[in-house]
């Protein structure tokens, strides 16, 4: 018998037992020593079968299977069907923590012209995907209505089946803005960072921008309804955490996504101490986590913790690549990509802001010039985990990513360690928690992991399949 | 019920077979125009015995000598299918059409035909078991594939078939066919039991082999049943662990006609009555991201958080509503019953 590539990690002093299609069990010391002296009776090798982890002959069902989700999970688009859009670096908030991608409401030149319209038209036209999800990002968007409806007019034009999400502050709800919103193809994403007092320190400063601000988003619900659109908090009080979710759960949100303070722009300088603080905000998110599990356990109104959903997903559904700050590999210039307000090509938009604090530049091209494929090929060296020197050892390997552009940001160099990165340490910790969780079979826990992966909240446990005891 | 085929009375100065569709505006050979309830060919004209309305863009397949057409593709119909055999080498304990040795081999027509058909049109192709003519099978499909690449094909078929030389056929064809095979329990003496075969799970499991290699769409077809409910998890598990390439998991309830009607007592489960064993492997299905629908279940028989995988899977030539359907919201999105429904689910009710 021929094991395929396996590797392992303790959890709760059982054996996680891991390969590159992602298939995991749980079994004893014992267990892992007959694993690697390839010690196996019959009734654990009719397990390790049935797992995918042996095979029986070279292109077997489970050689098949075990291949069709490696591939699965490597396999990234070569068509670009994400794309973010500066429309106008223009606001007019000033935001604590704002992570500079912004100039003062009336300052001339700051926003698409004529030109990149055109530019972009000709960009849009070239694109070979059926799909595309485009999101305005700032700046305010909703400071160029007209902007975005041509933007708008211009993809659909080439690319019908088309969606976009327009990322505003929600301090402009004018009829014009309305309408816009009332499109099916068109959803809202906004901040709301927790208790209103956090909501006015952070962001709407006065009284009347923030009264105007949940007079508009509840505007909004009532008129469209929870699938129109989304939240995000910026945690800056890791004790704040609950707070955060009552508040969004009596808003009537389903989902949360609980973020630290992004590490880049000015917020390093406003909140150094948080944004290095991973300890600390491991124990809030836990906290939160456990809270959120409680609050579903007996009430009707479910949350989902976005941070859970997408780490189970990545667990249990190769091929979930959709989050680009986790997967791998995780080409730039591929299939998303950000097109500033200047007409500029940004791999990401933490690479925009980075570029323009002067920190480095990342700059892959422009619509003017096209894509600068040299610049592109460099960057893209390191851009999966697959052969970085820490993570071959890692049982998460296949379920974790790759970001060099946060290592950049904290670090000025990707060559340290992995294990001494932000990305790693948060990701370890995330995935440890789920693995934890399935290994203890409390119910809560159970109850969680099922209504996250599948909306299905209930107490079976799905996963007896995983053990081998 | 709507007639698929119909006796007619002629002039055709023809005794071959051909293919005609129903076109107002048109000069085509194949083109055939109403003119007060006759058909106007270029071989002449035909009426129908019985009362039938053709559809503008129906595609008929016209059998002189015997006075008798086939509808061969009507484009309002939610499934148009080729019947291409009845024989089979299966015998399953709830087969709704048991075999007879009767086969409709007109492989030329049928790829005239096809060639007609509207941009993007699927062609169900059932039996029988249609393999068991693969050679024809696939020539038929290679040639209308290189003149209609659009077009694509969802074969019916018990999987015993395949061999390592039908790997250039399979992969020739495997954009335009989405293969449909049944896997009735995760247990090798029970699946060989329904199916009646001995060997019927091995082979099964060696032939998916060569769908997978080959790049091939697989639906997996479960009907379900007294005999596999308990069982239903475990496939759902073996799914996902051996075929979790394939494009759809089918749970399929029973249509009460042939063998299944014989064998109705000892096989029927009432799912409206007990949704359980089904809600299990539905929400492994879920948890695994294996695409999960239900074939042949009336919405109202399914619990609320799984109606969304209930799909419109009855053909419409043998579907009927009853009568508290009228005051259902979502009767538009419903399979409805089987023409040969009565009244065996507890639980049937208008959703409003």
């Amino acid at each position: 018998m021929e094991l395929l590539p396996w590797q392992f990690q303790e959890i709760n002093s059982k054996y996680l037992i891991t390969n590159e299609a992602g298939s995991f069990f749980f079994c004893d010391e014992n267990n892992l020593k007959n694993l690697i002296n390839q010690n196996i009776d019959p009734i654990f090798e009719s397990f390790l079968l049935n797992q995918n982890f042996t095979y029986e002959y070279e292109n077997d069902m489970s050689w098949n299977n075990f291949s069709y989700n490696v591939f699965k999970r490597k396999k990234i688009d070569h068509n670009i069907n994400y794309l973010i859009l500066v429309p106008t670096l223009r606001c007019n908030l000033n935001c604590s923590y704002c992570q500079v991608s912004r100039v003062n409401e009336n300052v001339l030149g700051y926003d698409w012209d004529e030109e990149t319209l055109n530019l972009y038209e000709r960009f849009i036209s070239m694109q070979e995907t059926k799909q595309i999800k485009i999101e305005f990002q700032g700046g305010e968007p909703t400071l160029r209505p007209d902007l975005l409806k041509k933007i708008i007019d211009i993809t659909t034009k080439y690319i019908p089946q088309s969606e976009f999400v327009i990322c505003t502050n929600l301090s402009n709800l004018s009829t014009e803005l309305i309408d816009l919103y009332s499109n099916s193809n068109v959803f809202i994403s906004t901040s709301l960072d927790g208790p209103l007092l956090t909501h006015k320190n952070q962001r709407t400063a006065n009284e009347y921008q923030t009264t105007n601000f949940y007079n508009n988003l509840e505007e909004i619900i009532n008129k469209f309804g929870f699938d129109k659109v989304s939240a995000l908090p910026t945690i800056t009080n890791f004790n704040e955490i609950e707070k955060v979710i009552d508040e969004y759960a009596n808003f009537g949100f389903t989902n949360i996504f609980l973020r630290p303070v992004n590490f880049q722009g000015f917020a390093r300088k406003s909140f150094k101490k948080n944004s290095f603080d991973t300890s600390s905000w491991k124990k809030s998110y836990l906290r939160a986590i456990d809270y959120i599990f409680q609050r579903n356990f007996i009430s009707d109104h479910k949350m989902k913790e976005f941070n859970f959903e997408n780490s189970l997903k990545r667990i249990f559904h190769p091929g979930s690549n959709g989050f680009v700050d986790l997967r791998t590999p995780n080409f730039h210039g591929r299939d998303y990509m950000v097109i500033d307000y200047d007409g500029t090509y940004y791999p990401t938009d933490e690479s925009r802001m980075m570029s323009r604090i002067g920190l480095i530049d990342m700059n892959i091209g422009s619509l003017k010039n096209g894509y600068n494929e040299s610049k592109i090929n460099q960057l893209n060296i390191n851009q999966f985990n697959e052969t970085d020197p820490d993570c071959i050892h890692c049982a998460y390997q296949q379920y974790c990513g790759v970001d060099n552009v946060d290592m950049i940001s904290r670090y000025n160099t990707i060559d340290i360690p992995k294990f001494e990165t932000f990305f790693c340490n948060t990701n370890m910790f995330y995935f440890d928690q789920i693995f934890k969780r399935i290994s203890q079979k409390k119910d809560i826990d159970i109850f969680n992991i099922n209504g996250h992966l599948t909306d299905i909240f209930t107490t079976d446990n799905y996963f007896i399949n995983h053990y081998y005891d | 019920m709507i007639s698929l085929n119909s006796k007619i009375v002629h002039n055709f100065t023809t005794d071959e077979n051909f293919v005609l569709k129903v076109e107002k505006n048109s000069q085509s050979i194949n083109s055939c125009l109403e003119n007060s309830n006759k058909f106007e060919t270029s071989y002449g004209s035909f009426q129908f015995i019985n009362n039938i309305e053709l559809e503008e863009g129906e595609i008929l397949i016209i059998f002189p000598k015997y006075n008798f057409i086939e509808r061969f593709f009507r484009p309002n119909a939610n499934a148009n299918t080729i019947l291409l055999t009845e024989n089979c080498d299966q015998k399953c304990i709830m087969c709704s059409q048991p075999p007879k040795n009767k086969d409709y081999l007109y492989f030329d027509l049928y790829e005239k035909a096809c060639v007609l058909l509207p941009m993007n049109t699927f062609i169900g192709i059932s039996g029988g078991e249609p393999t068991l003519f693969k050679k024809e099978l696939f020539q038929m499909i290679n040639k209308v594939i290189e003149k209609r690449p659009d077009i694509k094909f969802h074969i019916l078929s018990n999987g015993q078939h395949f061999e390592k030389s039908d790997m250039d056929d399979l992969k020739a064809t495997n954009d335009n066919i989405l293969w449909a095979v049944p896997l009735y329990s995760s247990s090798e003496v029970i699946h060989d039991l329904i199916v009646s075969k001995k060997g019927a799970y091995k082979k099964l499991y060696s032939n998916l082999d060569y769908l997978c290699l080959s790049g091939s769409n697989l639906e997996i077809r479960t009907v379900f049943m007294k005999t596999n409910a308990e069982d239903l998890e475990n496939i759902a598990l073996k799914i996902h662990k051996n075929f979790s390439w394939l494009q759809v998991w089918a749970i399929m309830q029973l249509e009460k006609i042939g063998y299944a009607k014989m064998n109705w007592k000892s096989i029927f489960y009432d799912s409206s009555f007990n949704f359980d064993p089904i809600a299990k492997a539905l929400t492994i299905s879920k948890i695994y991201n294996i695409n999960a629908k239900l074939y042949n279940f009336p919405i109202c028989t399914v619990p609320a958080q799984f109606r969304s995988l209930a799909v419109k899977s009855i053909s419409d030539w043998k579907q009927k509503y009853l009568d508290d359907c009228k005051n259902c919201l979502v009767k538009n999105d419903c399979c409805g019953f089987f023409e040969w429904y009565d009244d065996s689910y507890k639980n049937v009710r208008a959703i409003n």
